[in-house]
């Protein structure tokens, strides 16, 4: 099958998955659903790169026109750099907020206030 | 390169001092950063970082028209400097002046995400540092401003498959030979990403229901600066093509539209003087999208550079003088000096008379087909909130006599810088 479909599937399945989570009242099940769908925006764009060839590695002799686009790689990295900041943030933000109310429910949490 | 450094040694420096060292540090250097602007030569220039080929590097640019609002954030956090906060506070939010000075300056749209998300970063942190602060607000705010970074960072992937660049002049040059519709996909993803962040609606809900669980201190800074990241942000985008295409145009304006009705219809008829204050945000988000459709980012940015500091201050004066100790009656309680400057500045944001001039460049500069939203939008604007500050005068002042006077002493102002400013039209035009 085609990488760029097996690619595109992936995204779709992950961001589904990650919207789904999101939707729930769990805040655990909210941090979750942000992991996931980040991962599908990182996909997103690795795939904006030319699929189908080898790794952007220096070596002597290698034909340019084969290696892949190094940029989204790196785009992917510092990406990746802060939304794991970002998600760390968050978890220190929801135990706060669950050693305080003894609970996990969005729900419960509005009624709190 | 001075304007990012600048304040990143200021937020060190504040980090490791004592409270009133911390701020005394900030202070001076935040006198530094605004004495820098004077070196600034009024041509522009762009310098890549590093000294690496254009394409490749980080690249700066300053132009003339990014004076002014240089000028309003290096004076709004040389004035938030001097509000008493805890010297982390003092440290994040230099981090955050050099980020907004990124976001003006940056000529790489990749660049322009990561400074977009240093300012989040800072945004999610100064809360925290102060004794009041509701985490379930703060959680929201989290969540929804994350949601659009992804999508930011969706439209700039599109952008780079589209075009094979990230600078934004390339990115221009290669836009003019591709379809008119090339990026439009990617400019969906921008108006989601940076509707969220300046609170447009639809996806204005995190606006109202956090910052009024955020110190009081903080939230001019708020109002001024971070709402107005995502228009400056969509200004730098929209400037990549001529001409974006009627999808595009429509999507935003009707959006913005709706956001100046709404915005100021909920701020009108909220309570929590906060929460009021966020609506009212949401409303001149709204106008700030459909002037950056209607007419050149130099005027734009000369409007919103005048609309930041008057924010700043006009929030800031009337979350300090807003007494909600009896809970049953909150009160303004202003003295002589305090009303005054509180009529100067909401005259000032309501554009009299300056709003006279402000209309016929705006209505000079603008495409046909907008020039009657524009001004359809503009007037909405300004009676939205011509009624927020009588509803503030009428509701909270603390006696009801002067409840009275001041309601006549400022419908009797509005209606002779009405006239004032129908004569300047008048006079122009002719």
């Amino acid at each position: 099958m085609d990488e760029r479909l097996i690619l595109s599937l992936l995204i779709g399945a992950l961001s589904g998955i990650g919207t789904y989570l999101m939707l729930q009242a769990s805040v655990v099940r909210l941090l979750l659903g942000l992991t996931i769908f980040s991962s599908a925006i990182n996909l997103f764009v690795f795939t904006s790169s030319e699929l189908n060839k080898v790794a952007p590695v220096g070596r002597i002799g290698e034909d340019f026109a084969k290696v892949a686009d190094p940029l989204p790689q790196a785009l992917i990295l510092t990406a990746i750099v802060i939304g794991f900041g970002l998600i760390c943030f968050m978890m220190g933000i929801i135990l706060k907020l669950s050693s305080t109310l003894k609970c996990d429910d969005l729900r419960l949490f509005d009624r709190e206030e | 390169m001075t304007f990012i450094l600048l304040p990143f040694f200021t937020s060190v420096f504040a980090f490791v001092s004592s409270s009133i060292s911390g701020r005394l540090v900030t202070l001076c250097f935040a006198f530094l950063t605004f004495f820098t602007l004077d070196f600034f030569d009024t041509q522009g220039f762009c310098s890549v970082v590093g000294g690496y080929p254009k394409i490749l590097g980080i690249e700066l640019c300053y132009e003339e028209s990014l004076f002014l609002p240089l000028l309003s954030t290096q004076l709004i956090f040389l004035l938030f400097s001097f509000f008493r906060v805890p010297s982390q506070v003092s440290a994040v939010s230099a981090v955050m002046l050099g980020a907004f000075n990124g976001v003006l300056l940056t000529n790489d749209a990749f660049n322009l995400f990561v400074w977009f998300e240093v300012i989040l970063i800072c945004s999610f942190v100064l809360p925290v540092f102060f004794r009041e602060c509701a985490f379930k607000n703060l959680l929201k705010f989290l969540v929804l401003n994350i949601l659009g970074s992804f999508f930011l960072l969706s439209g700039v992937a599109l952008v780079y498959k589209q075009t094979g660049y990230l600078n934004l002049t390339k990115i221009r040059e290669v836009a003019s030979y591709l379809g008119p519709f090339a990026l439009d996909q990617a400019y969906i993803f921008f108006i989601i990403s940076f509707g969220l962040k300046a609170g447009l609606i639809p996806f204005h809900n995190w606006l109202g229901c956090s910052y009024h669980g955020f110190d009081k201190r903080l939230l001019p800074l708020f109002y001024a600066v971070l709402s107005k990241i995502g228009v400056v942000a969509m200004v730098r985008v929209l400037g990549v093509v001529d001409s974006p295409t009627p999808l595009v145009l429509y999507i935003i304006s009707i959006l913005s539209f709706i956001s100046i009705l709404v915005g100021a219809a909920l701020a009108y008829f909220e309570n929590n003087l906060a929460r009021s204050l966020a609506f009212l945000t949401i409303s001149k988000s709204g106008l700030l999208f459909i002037l950056a459709l209607s007419f050149p980012s130099k005027l734009l940015y000369m409007y919103l550079a005048f609309d930041m500091l008057g924010t700043f201050l006009f929030s800031g004066l009337l979350l300090k003088n807003f007494q909600t100790a009896k809970a049953d009656k909150p009160a303004l309680t202003f003295d002589v000096a305090e009303l005054f400057t509180f009529y100067f500045l909401a005259f000032t944001l309501l554009g009299f008379p300056v709003s006279a001039i402000f209309l016929i460049m705006f209505v000079g500069f603008s495409q046909t087909e907008f020039t009657w939203l524009l001004i359809v939008s503009l007037m909405a604007f300004k009676l939205g909130f011509l009624a927020f500050v009588f509803k503030l005068i009428a509701k909270f002042s603390s006696q009801p006599g002067i409840r009275k006077a001041s309601c006549l002493e400022f419908a009797v102002a509005v209606f002779l810088c009405c006239y004032l400013s129908f004569c300047v039209i008048k006079k122009m035009a002719l």
